[in-house]
């Protein structure tokens, strides 16, 4: 460096005393562990009020405008106002800037209807999604941040709402997720961006985007005797408020569009979902021609069948003319385990919090108080409220046996829609699994042998894709003689709810021995060890090097390595054309001699596996639920996508045929 | 000869591992001794209605609401059995055995030293609801123009260019500091009239990133070291000064400097010009950087360069042919390739030489596989060659545990007619093995490696040693600050070595604890075998500090004991 000799010097030397300097105070000082614990401190919950209040109460309010300066909003002097300002009022004005789906839902019921059971309105509600971007970011030291939540809230990120509030004490938009708005009020292509797009904000007579533009809405616009007089942005006060323009943005209805939030890379190069990047590789993309949408948006979940044509609103007491019309439903592998009377979402279900019991499109009952009211016991139905027992006590807002029949009707519409949806769901992991009959059955001395063969049923992407990493798909197998008795299996559960693979704390721990014959096509995140090379992991977190985890930009070329140096995904799933056998051999110890043996296999698909809820539970689960019961209703949910039999005629255990 | 005698020697052994891993066709005998085969009863109905019963016990009738304690109640009534381990795995997990043996006896000695909890996980789920747990803060970066670095709240302002994408350009400046003290004692030798090596100093580095981020796939990025510098010793011999105290010469020492140690820009073509591609039906999704910028391949063992000159191009998720994930980077390097010779432990720069690279990862059902080759063309005496690798990583499931492993065989072959200090022949085989014992996140590794003939890497900077300092032990390894070099001389030529090592976490898994003893021995010179053992204690401190805590004590065939130690602060921004 050229600079003045006695300057340079001067300057080491007191860079080299400030290191000694620093070193001498640093040891000296401890500071305090930061909150990081594993074992988290329990913390008495009340559903009227659950503790995760207190970390709501930390959170900053709602900004009064878009886009103050700064990241670190509000300002001091903003909270003053902010806190001082009339809270309803406040919101009303952010409800404006951000419309929830339940105003589009005036005029498009439909949609409403298949987004509001969809996974894009989960997203964000999921008590295990959020319980793991928490860990997540616990284990970075709070560098994560908002990588994982910007995807999932999108309105909540840009409203500047805290990564870690309870989703009771939410915007009522930043909860519904993938709300209408974070596709239809975004105008520009953001590419392969880990979905941090910004949705234009603005009331419900802004204008939207649509991939086809506004030939409908002029033709509704145009004529006020059938559709009535509607409010938009460039009309005064009118009865009914409507989107003033569709400005076209074709992108909407390209592939690149659903990449922006399903090709997942952090800032460090570590490719979390790449979804997207298999569809361009993939022939679907290549030689069909057919998008993401395509398949999961059309007539046929999984496949590229058309699209429905129907009416896309019912405005005053009318239809509008028809034309294609895309399915929101958009169902995958996720299922919901909330109390249904939070999910679906539901316009008759949900009163906001302060909001009047009487006040116009307000639901029957908050968050809060839907949490209490015991569905699983029967309430509010015939039986139950004819034979309730003496002394039966009921939470203050369920007293009312009127209220409890009335939650009853739409937790009722709440179960079928959520029973169609998981059908439609089963039909699309059918379309991406295909499993065969039971083949080369065989039996000789050392036992049964047969071989099952799975392949990928897409030509756009690997199966599982996306979040494959957390994504259990198996084959589980059950041997029984003819007395019922089994005495064989691999894909069955541990105690937890977990396959007994080497993920599995029993496993693990070695209570329980691992499923050698398990056939998964879980792919697996992998970390670098201090030494010792790479090791699986639930988490990508690098403990191994490092004792304090820390995000920054990677700072060597992230497309070289195609990952961080530190971390990982080993892709486990079938590639598009491929397919695995799975070989299975029922030894001849097992045998009881009490022949023919039953054999049956199903192929299972289970939205996360029970280890990932183990893993993450220190930080803590939304709505009062504790691991254990988060575990039991993702196994409850858990599907069976096929089920082949076979009956191996043997009666002895000599196993002659 | 050789090398085709040493890849047939290769692949047996991975032929070895590949049947260990595959080898699941052993007889059943029941997990728990105690327990003889205990089929569960099932219901009546069961015969009459197949799945249906199944399905009945799936919703978990019994054990799954109740949870029953193991073995007595398994999860749906059946009992699993453990696989009776074929002998070659009973001789495996034997060794495997004995060596983890010493580990909890290490952890309770750390436990007392350091007054922290050894880390363990439960095995079963909690009933217990313990509400959302607070998040730490957002540390923010030293300086964030326009959007924060994953920061809540709105984005910044974007731009949008000619080409159709959205650029948002943020400029984010991060790094760390390291600041150490060191001290080092070796004795000399009478017989062999080498002198005693002492030292003691304080040493500083500071490496410092300034991001111009475009978008989630284009960015540029310029770095710099400016408290160490590179310098150039006799013949080009690089080395690095840091910039501290030397107690013992009783000299300030400078490292100042304002050399670029990185700028590149890296984006996607795909994503720079999305109007070329509408509808995604092209593949032109290509990465490309260009510029300075670090390179390593094969985990460090063929390059290991944090300076390089250089333009790649880089496509990825390819599949097909069980195939699951591949990458394909092609890399030309100019203008200061960094040349390491074993002999002298000298790196020098070479900047008249030019470097190809094809480098590839794959994903495969059971294995990654990396296949890189390099050919360094060069102009003047060091010669050019070309050095190649294979590697294989996997997970293989044992019989008490399951085990990670990596494979690597590498090799070089001087095209200059003639061998040259810098372009050795000869071949590397690497292998890595550890395992996590159970209940916790610890780890127990088992390292090795043996050097036939005078194997050269095709470029590696010039902090970072020779081969074996990346992957064979810490006691191998440069600290990358000061003169603390690695107890153990990690150059790989005509030599063999390994290390055992335990990392132990505590209180979580925010300090750990490494014990490691480590070997090498010449296949030439008897006189230079070595022998170290040495802990390391690190601790993380809030959210941004680092506490380490190194010691080691070796003996080399020709010398007396030598002893080190160094307490280190590493602050991340």
């Amino acid at each position: 460096m050229n600079l003045p000799c006695g300057w340079k010097r001067g300057m080491t030397r007191i860079s080299a005393a400030g290191a000694a300097l620093i070193l001498a105070v640093a040891a000296f000082h401890f500071t305090p562990r930061l909150v990081h614990s594993e074992e988290a401190e329990p913390a008495t919950l009340t559903l009227s009020a659950p503790p995760a209040k207190v970390v709501a109460a930390r959170a900053k309010p709602a900004l009064l405008t878009e886009k103050p300066t700064g990241h670190q909003i509000p300002h001091k002097s903003e909270d003053v106002i902010r806190y001082g300002a009339d809270q309803a009022h406040m919101s009303l004005f952010v409800d404006n800037q951000y419309p929830s789906a339940k105003q589009c839902a005036e005029c498009h019921p439909t949609h409403f209807r298949e987004w509001s059971v969809s996974p894009h309105a989960y997203a964000q509600l999921s008590p295990v999604f959020n319980c793991m971007q928490n860990a997540i970011k616990i284990l970075t030291n709070g560098t994560n941040n908002d990588f994982c939540i910007r995807c999932h809230t999108t309105v909540g990120m840009q409203l500047g709402e805290k990564t870690d509030m309870s989703q009771l004490d939410r915007h009522p938009t930043a909860r519904e997720g993938i709300t209408c708005i974070t596709c239809h009020r975004v105008n520009l292509e953001y590419g392969k961006g880990s979905g941090r797009r910004v949705i234009v904000s603005g009331d419900i007579t802004q204008p939207v985007y649509g991939p086809l533009g506004s030939k409908v809405l002029q033709q509704v616009l145009a004529d006020p005797d059938q559709y009535g007089v509607l409010e938009t942005a460039e009309t005064g006060n009118r009865s009914r408020k409507i989107h003033g323009d569709v400005q076209q943005f074709f992108s909407m209805a390209s592939p690149s569009f659903c990449g922006t939030c399903h090709d997942v890379f952090g800032p460090n190069g570590f490719r979390l979902e790449d979804a997207f990047s298999e569809y361009k590789a993939s022939p679907a993309a290549k030689e069909d021609g057919v998008s993401c949408q395509d398949c999961h948006m059309g007539k046929v979940a999984g496949e590229a069948r058309g699209y429905v044509v129907e009416p896309i609103a019912h405005i005053g007491n009318a239809w509008t003319t028809p034309r294609r019309r895309t399915n929101h439903m958009m169902p995958g592998p996720d299922y919901s385990i909330l109390h249904p009377g939070l999910f679906p979402h539901n316009v008759e279900a949900i009163r906001e919090e302060g909001a009047e019991e009487t006040a116009p499109g307000a639901g029957l009952a908050t968050m809060r108080q839907w949490l209490q009211f015991d569905h699983e016991a029967a309430w509010g139905t015939d039986q139950f409220e004819a034979t309730i027992p003496e002394g039966y006590q009921f939470p203050d807002a369920w007293r009312e046996p009127t209220r409890r029949t009335e939650a009853r009707r739409i937790l009722n519409d709440q179960f079928e829609l959520l029973a169609e949806y998981r059908q439609f769901a089963a039909d699309t992991l059918r379309a991406g699994y295909k499993m065969s009959k039971i083949t080369e059955p065989s039996c000789d001395r050392s036992g049964l042998h047969f071989k099952v063969k799975v392949w990928n049923g897409t030509r756009g992407h690997g199966t599982p894709t996306g979040f494959d990493a957390e994504r259990l798909v198996w084959l589980y197998i059950t041997v029984w003689d003819s007395t019922g008795k089994v005495i064989h299996q691999s894909g069955d559960l541990d105690p937890n709810g977990d396959v007994r693979d080497t993920h599995s704390f029993y496993v693990h721990n070695g209570k329980v021995p691992h499923d050698h014959q398990l056939f998964s096509l879980q792919s697996k995140f992998i970390t670098r060890n201090i030494r010792g090379g790479e090791r699986e992991q639930i988490l990508p977190i690098t403990f191994s090097l490092d004792p304090l985890p820390f995000l920054r930009p990677e700072t060597s070329a992230l497309n070289v390595q195609g990952r961080p140096f530190a971390a990982r995904k080993h892709k486990q799933n079938i590639e598009v054309g491929g397919s695995r056998w799975a070989k299975y051999h029922v030894p001849t110890k097992v045998l009881t001699g009490n022949g023919p043996y039953n054999v049956r296999v199903q192929m299972k698909a289970g939205m996360v596996p029970v280890n990932l809820v183990h893993r993450i539970s220190f930080a803590g689960f939304d709505y009062g639920l504790n691991p254990k019961e988060v575990a039991r209703r993702i196994v409850d949910g858990h599907h069976v996508l096929y089920e082949e039999n076979f009956v191996f005629d043997v009666h002895s255990r000599s196993l002659s045929p | 000869m050789r090398p085709t005698w040493n890849l047939t020697r290769f692949l047996a052994a991975t032929v070895c591992a590949a049947g260990l891993a595959h080898a699941q066709s052993a007889e059943l005998v029941p997990f728990f001794e105690e327990d003889a085969v205990q089929p569960v009863e099932l219901s009546e109905a069961y015969e009459a209605s197949g799945h249906v019963r199944i399905e009945a016990l799936d919703d978990g009738q019994g054990g799954h609401t109740d949870h029953p304690p193991y073995p007595g109640d398994y999860f749906f009534g059946w009992t699993p059995y453990q696989e009776e381990a074929p002998w070659y795995w009973e001789i495996a997990e034997g060794f495997t055995h004995a060596v983890e043996a010493p580990s909890e006896s290490l952890a309770h000695l750390s436990e007392g030293l350091f007054c922290a909890e050894h880390f363990h996980f439960e095995t079963n789920l909690s009933r217990m609801a313990i509400g959302i747990q607070a998040t730490p803060d957002r540390p923010a970066l030293l300086i964030e123009w326009n959007e924060g670095f994953l920061a809540e709240g709105p984005l910044g302002d974007h731009i949008v260019t000619p080409f159709g994408a959205t650029w948002r350009p943020s400029l984010w400046v991060f790094g760390t500091h390291r600041a150490n003290f060191a001290y080092r004692h070796q004795q000399g030798s009478v017989s062999d009239g080498v002198s005693d090596l002492q030292f003691a100093e304080i040493s500083q580095r500071l490496d410092i990133f300034a991001q111009l981020n475009l978008t989630g796939t284009e960015r540029i990025l310029f770095g710099m070291r400016p408290l160490d510098q590179e310098t150039h010793g006799p013949a080009s011999r690089l080395g690095r000064e840091f910039n501290g105290y030397d107690f013992q010469g009783g000299n300030w020492i400078d490292g100042w400097n304002n050399d670029v140690q990185t700028f590149f820009f890296e984006g996607d073509f795909g994503e720079i010009f999305p109007y070329l591609d509408y509808h995604d039906n092209y593949q032109i999704d290509y990465g490309f950087t260009i510029g300075r910028q670090p390179l390593i391949a094969q985990q460090g063992l063929l390059i290991n360069e944090d300076m390089l000159d250089a333009m790649t191009v880089t496509r990825n998720t390819l599949s097909g042919n069980g195939n699951l994930n591949l990458r394909m980077t092609g890399v030309f390097a100019w203008n200061r390739v960094s040349r390491h010779t074993q002999q002298n432990f000298l790196t020098v720069r070479d900047r008249n030489s030019k470097l190809f690279a094809l480098l590839t990862e794959s994903d495969f059902k059971t294995s990654t596989v990396n296949a890189d080759v390099a050919y360094v063309q060069s102009e003047d005496d060091l010669g050019s060659m070309v050095s190649w690798g294979v590697s294989g990583i996997q997970r293989l499931h044992g019989f008490r545990n399951h085990y990670n492993t990596s494979l690597h065989f590498l090799a070089s072959h001087p095209t200059s007619g003639r061998e040259t200090p810098t372009t050795g022949q000869g071949e590397l085989l690497f292998s890595r093995t550890s395992w996590t014992p159970h209940h916790g996140l610890d780890l127990i590794y088992v390292n090795a490696f043996w050097g036939i003939d005078q194997y050269a890497s095709a470029t590696r900077g010039p902090l970072m040693g020779g081969p074996a300092g990346g992957g064979v032990g810490i006691l191998w390894a440069h600290t990358g600050l000061g003169q603390y070099g690695p107890p153990i001389n990690n150059q790989t030529a005509d030599s063999v070595g390994g290390s055992v090592g335990y990392q132990l976490q505590f209180d979580g898994t925010r300090k750990q604890v490494i014990f490691e003893v480590g070997g090498k021995a010449s296949t030439v010179d008897p006189h230079s075998d070595t022998i170290a053992s040495g802990m390391r204690y690190q601790q993380a401190c809030g959210q941004h500090n680092v506490w380490i805590l190194d010691t080691y004590v070796g003996k080399t065939e020709s010398r007396d004991v030598a002893t080190g130690v160094r307490v280190e602060l590493l602050t991340k921004f």
